[in-house]
């Protein structure tokens, strides 16, 4: 869901402002609590990182297969089998939302957060057939991971498309 | 008497809350909560449908064209 000034807004609205591929200034919308809603928040649902029931002040952690953990879906490239058809635009011929808009993230900004990392856990990315996440790069408690994931919010870009 | 019964798929699954978000979308109320609440469902499933299900499900899908600074 993109944001303008920090503030909810929509692609109709956004797309007005661009003449070319990209929308300027534009960025993903923070969630506005501790956990997002859902996954069109710059930021992740506590179902996606932390294990039913947990115990009070537990850490977050990055993905270990078959342990829980893990992070903000990302792909590294656009392939039509990695997106469900109902996040898909309907503008882009699929069934989700059209107030939502196509953001891109150069891999660098993950790498070079120290609190952040880029994990595939579908395919290969070489291959370009993967799934991705942006985790916490090492057990930390969930504002920190949140924080990290915000200070992201500028490097984001939104496409016009 | 003994009775199957077929164990419905994660394709079947989605396909039949597909047919649920696409009535909500032709009545125009797929930007509501109960929309959220349908995507969010499906979003589970979809990666435990096989891939050429998926292609086929995405087949009318347009993409963008990201070639920014690759």
């Amino acid at each position: 869901m993109p944001s303008l000034n920090g503030q909810a807004t929509d692609f109709s609205t956004v797309c007005n402002y661009a003449a070319g591929q990209i929308i300027p200034n534009v960025s993903p919308l923070p969630p506005p609590t501790m956990w997002a809603q859902n996954s069109r928040f710059l930021g992740v649902t506590s179902r996606e990182v932390l294990p039913p029931d947990p115990l009070p002040g537990s850490e977050i952690r990055p993905g270990n297969l078959g342990q829980g953990g893990g992070g903000m879906s990302v792909l590294p490239v656009i392939d039509v089998a990695l997106l469900p058809n109902s996040r898909i635009p309907k503008r882009n011929g699929g069934t989700g939302s059209n107030v939502d808009c196509w953001f891109f993230l150069e891999r660098r900004v993950v790498e070079v957060a120290t609190d952040l990392r880029l994990h595939f856990d579908i395919g290969d990315a070489a291959l370009r057939i993967s799934h991705g996440a942006i985790e916490p790069a090492k057990p930390m408690k969930p504002w920190i991971f949140r924080n990290s994931l915000l200070t992201t919010s500028p490097d984001w870009v939104c496409l016009n498309h | 008497m003994r009775f199957l019964t077929k164990r419905r798929t994660p394709y079947d699954e989605y396909l039949f809350f597909l047919a649920q978000l696409k009535d909500l979308i032709r009545r125009n109320k797929d930007e509501s909560d109960e929309g959220e609440e349908l995507r969010a469902k499906m979003d589970e499933l979809w990666f435990k449908i096989p891939e050429d299900k998926r292609r086929e499900i995405n087949k009318d899908v347009r993409l963008p064209n990201i070639r920014i600074n690759e």
